[in-house]
């Protein structure tokens, strides 16, 4: 039939055309749709943990099998929506490298020789220890018996809600160790040291209602940490004109967003900031009560500090005109509200800590953070189980060395192998939560050394849903459940101070052999004897549903279970008094740091050889750092990271676009693809993380681990060839001198092309 | 085709008995002389945001294989350093009024229904692939699963060898509910409706701001609709489609 007779046939109306509709309609039932339509739109209300937005989700199966991921309406954060990570959690559920069953390794470390083992077995290891490979291991019940309780060393990526609580707060507080590794310093130390020095920062403002944000190096909706609920607030917020000016070393999707991008050479954001505020100063553009009744200096103070930090001497730095660092200024002191946003980009620098510290300085100034803080009621759970005290016993490889960070607080996590390889403490049992620290920390090569060596780590266990590269070099693999066959409690609060709880429900049974690690602590509490007031976390979820104020009213745990979500709308917004901050800090000035924020130059990036520049990374809006690259169709999405060059960078180097191009550090070298760009600052060469995996799966890395069960006939289908680089194998260990943050911004890097 | 004759009855046998949506419009459209629904979608492209949020919906909704795609979502730099932008574009079936893939096909397997949406017919489809290079959007592909596994082989979007596209989430409207892409969409970016139904918030969008669909010129009438952005200037050939 042609075209036109259709159409002409079809505006008659004939019965023919009807009867091809019909037909088709018939025909196209012989092929049935089976989705998350009709009969199937049975729902369970959870959440998903794909990235730590942790939005609400309902999930569809067909039959046994989990088909599809939504959004949970009744979300006053994520509002039905949920991203590309959290939709594909299903190929997290189903990969084909999923660890199924508990393993034990045969064959030296890494060998990639597992013999599969019972339950029963893996957790007998644990508790009483026994052989490796002929080499004799301690277990939990030896440690505490020989009273070196801290010798268990727990080192986790990333774990909140209640399976922080259970985990840490409950089972490893009563156990005895607080020898606890996260993975803080790769990721935002920086900033959350500053605002621990610098006091209470919340803003006097609702952020939806400001008019103007500037937001530095924070790639706010390519992949924030509140991903999706931040989307549809800044969304929502463009529409009703805010201004936003992005400082960014590179065109992030959310600098392509906004009303500017405004590029700034890397490591100079704290040139920007400061002269924003010398600019504010100058133009009186600041309440002098305002600043002196919220933060421990007088405005006289401000503006001596100050006097050097000139426009002009800002552009000198950061390569930003300073006519426009005037104007944004005028523009952001003159607003009736604004707001600073900041993260990885600005502070994950040499000179991050006082970068963030000079951000709230700004905001202090311009009166953002005023002697009001805008109070919003947590969402906090009631347990009513008896809460262990934390124990004292802890191994002393958490700060770095003595007096390397200024601030080092108990948690400079990438020093963590440095320090055990030094011999500052050595852990029997050392056990790896969802964390892959062999990729996730810089140096790669170096982890490695570390992880394999027997007599530093003698008992190596791994609790992971995938063969990461951590992962293969462990003695011991305990299968965990994914996110979605597990139980798990959450709070977070909404854009209108509605605290949300919400719970994790398994949406299916764990696949295999796997089991939530959260059940296995109870189930090694128990057998330990230490008695934590319950067995399961499904019991203690149920308690806190019961033990809630308001929740416990409107029908506890089966009400969760039902809805996933539960709002306290009688939640109240309240302004109270600040208590003064430090803009000033004594713990700085005494560590021999400017007790203001002041500049501080990177002692690598004063003087780059034609061919240096420096490396950042960052994040895309498919990926998280390390742990959705078994997800198919992300890595259909983002499977390759070239290096983004500037245009006339890469002129100047002889560069072309998909080039092979090496890039050296002092730590090493990496060949990969150049991505010519106008979307990168000349001085900078960006790389994202995600990619590069050697380990992981076919998906992740191009080959199955030994552990495949090929049960996927999309992975014959897999058209991409490259999977892309692990920039960290080139970026050293190396902190911030306050907070010991990783510098993952800073790595001066030669560039050459590859002939 | 013409063997059977159309009762009332047999049509709602067919139909099976959804009081909602798409059945009802075909009902109306067969027993009176109400206008047809058009259904369309517009992206507003200054809302896009590039989050591919759409696109793993559509894998997931639709069982779409590893090589196959219903809608991407490509992207494009513009400009000198440092004004330097770039948009978003997200692509899909365009459902168009003169759809070049129907004409080309030579089995009749692709057709044009009265609700506006432009329909692959599994069974008839051959695997010519003539609609693929027919369609100057990049829409239509061949379904490269050969051997589908058990749990995905009912998806007609993994009928071997077939050709396969959007069909605005079909088996979902007969449901009442938004296709996956649009339900997904965390910035609302994708507005879908009937253009039919002058309240309807498409027609205000496409009526009120005389919206355009992108390659006009290509006289296919397109009923996705593009609302801002730079569509303009946007190279399907030159952006970035995610395929190496």
């Amino acid at each position: 039939m042609k075209r036109r007779e259709f159409i002409q046939i079809a505006t008659i109306g004939s019965a023919a055309i009807f009867e091809a509709c019909d037909q088709v309609k018939n025909e196209s039932n012989t092929i049935s749709q089976k989705s998350s339509s009709s009969e199937l739109r049975k729902e369970i209300a959870s959440a998903c943990w794909q990235c730590v937005s942790r939005c609400s989700i309902l999930a569809y199966s067909n039959g046994d099998r989990l088909v599809k991921i939504e959004g949970n309406p009744k979300s006053l954060r994520n509002e039905g929506k949920v991203c590309a990570k959290g939709q594909a959690g299903i190929s997290q559920m189903y990969n084909p490298d999923r660890i199924l069953y508990p393993l034990r390794r045969i064959g030296p470390r890494g060998s990639g020789k597992w013999e599969k083992i019972s339950w029963d077995t893996a957790l007998g290891l644990i508790l009483d220890g026994g052989e490796i490979e002929g080499a004799k291991v301690k277990g939990l019940r030896t440690l505490r018996k020989e009273g070196t309780p801290e010798k268990f060393l727990f080192h986790y990526g990333r774990m909140v809600g209640t399976d922080y609580t259970i985990n840490i707060t409950y089972f490893l507080s009563a156990f005895g160790t607080s020898s606890i590794g996260n993975h803080d310093s790769i990721c935002n130390r920086a900033g959350s040291i500053a605002r621990r020095l610098t006091g209470d920062v919340a803003s006097s403002k609702k952020f939806d209602d400001v008019d103007i944000i500037l937001n530095f190096g924070r790639s706010l909706i390519d992949a924030g940490i509140d991903h999706i609920p931040i989307i549809r607030r800044v969304s929502k917020m463009r529409e009703r004109g805010v201004k936003i000016y992005t400082f960014d070393v590179r065109l992030s999707n959310t600098a392509a967003k906004s009303d500017k991008w405004i590029p700034v050479k890397p490591g100079t954001d704290l040139a920007v900031v400061l002269a924003l505020s010398h600019v504010l100063l100058r133009e009186g553009l600041y309440n002098k009560e305002d600043i002196e009744q919220t933060a421990n200096v007088t405005v006289a103070e401000l503006e001596e500090h100050l006097v050097p930090y000139t426009p002009e001497w800002a552009e000198e730095i950061s390569g930003v005109p300073s006519k426009l660092i005037e104007e944004i200024a005028v523009e952001y002191g003159k607003a009736k509200s604004g707001a600073c946003v900041s993260f990885r980009g600005a502070f994950m620098h040499f000179n991050g800590v006082q970068a963030q510290r000079a951000i709230y300085m700004l905001d202090v100034i311009a009166g953002n953070i005023g002697p009001e803080v805008r109070r919003t009621k947590p969402a906090r759970w009631t347990y009513p189980f008896p809460r262990p005290e934390k124990p004292k016993g802890q191994l002393p490889i958490f700060n770095g060395d003595k007096g390397q960070f200024a601030v080092p607080d108990g948690s400079v996590s990438h020093q963590i192998l440095t320090q055990i390889r030094k011999g500052r403490g050595r852990p029997e049992l050392y056990m790896v939560y969802c964390h892959n620290p062999v990729y996730a920390n810089g140096d790669c090569n170096d982890n490695i050394e570390v992880y394999k060596d027997t007599s530093k780590i003698p008992f190596l266990v791994s609790v992971d849903v995938g063969m990461s590269e951590t992962t293969e070099l462990a003695d011991l693999i305990l299968p965990d459940a994914s996110f979605l066959e597990r139980w798990t409690a959450e709070g977070k609060g909404t854009t209108d101070g509605i605290p949300e709880f919400y719970i994790r429900q398994p949406v299916h049974e764990p696949l295999g052999d796997s089991r939530s690690f959260v059940d296995v602590a109870c189930h090694l509490a128990n057998e330990l004897g230490l008695n934590l007031g319950f067995n399961s976390a499904e019991e203690f979820i149920k308690g806190a549903c019961e033990a809630t104020d308001g929740l416990r009213e409107a029908g506890g745990f089966e009400y969760m279970k039902k809805h996933g979500i539960w709002h306290d709308m009688e939640a109240r917004v309240e302004f109270v008094k600040r208590k003064k901050i430090n803009l000033f800090s004594e713990r700085l000035a005494k560590s021999g740091f400017s007790g203001l924020p002041a500049w501080m130059s990177h002692p690598d990036h004063k003087k780059l050889d034609r061919n240096e520049l420096i490396l950042t990374t960052f994040k895309v809006n498919v990926h998280t750092h390390s742990r959705t690259q078994n997800c198919k169709w992300l890595m259909e999405i983002y499977h390759e990271n070239p290096a983004w060059i500037n245009t006339a960078t890469a002129d100047r180097l002889g560069i072309q676009e998909n080039d092979w191009i090496k890039l050296e550090s002092g730590v090493g070298e990496l060949i990969t693809k150049a991505r010519v760009t106008q979307g990168v600052h000349p001085n900078a060469i960006s790389v994202s993380h995600h990619l590069g995996h050697w380990a992981f799966g076919e998906y992740a890395s191009g080959e199955k681990s030994s552990i495949n069960v090929e049960n996927d006939s999309d992975s014959d289908l897999v058209w991409w060839n490259d999977h892309g680089m692990h920039l960290n194998k080139i970026i050293p260990n190396f902190g911030d001198p306050i907070s010991g943050a990783l510098c993952w911004n800073d790595t001066v890097i030669s560039v050459s092309k590859v002939s | 085709m013409l063997k059977n004759k159309l009762s009332r009855k047999s049509v709602l046998q067919l139909l099976g008995v959804t009081t909602t949506g798409i059945a009802t419009f075909f009902w109306w459209f067969k027993t009176s002389s109400k206008p047809k629904s058009r259904l369309a979608m517009v992206m507003d492209l200054d809302k896009c945001i590039g989050c591919h949020a759409c696109t793993v919906a559509c894998k997931a909704e639709n069982g779409v294989a590893i090589g196959g795609s219903r809608t991407r979502v490509l992207e494009q730099e513009h400009g000198t350093y440092p004004e330097t932008s770039r948009f978003f574009m997200p692509m899909m079936c365009n459902h168009c009024e003169d759809a070049p893939c129907i004409s080309a096909c030579p089995n009749d397997a692709i057709i044009k229904k009265d609700n506006g949406l432009v329909d692959i017919n599994k069974d008839k489809c051959r695997g010519f692939q003539l609609c693929v290079s027919a369609c100057p959007y990049g829409a239509i592909y061949i379904n490269p699963d050969r051997e589908p596994d058990e749990h995905v082989k009912d998806y007609p979007a993994r009928a071997v060898w077939k050709a396969d596209k959007c069909n605005f989430c079909e088996h979902r409207l007969e449901e009442g509910l938004e296709p996956a892409c649009s339900n997904t969409c965390p910035t609302d970016a994708r507005i879908f409706g009937d253009l039919a139904d002058p309240n309807s918030k498409v027609s205000k969008l496409v009526n009120g701001e005389k919206l355009k669909g992108l390659l006009e010129e290509e006289g296919t009438k397109p009923q996705v609709y593009y609302k801002g952005g730079m569509p303009e200037i946007f190279n399907p050939k030159k952006a970035n489609n995610n395929r190496s």
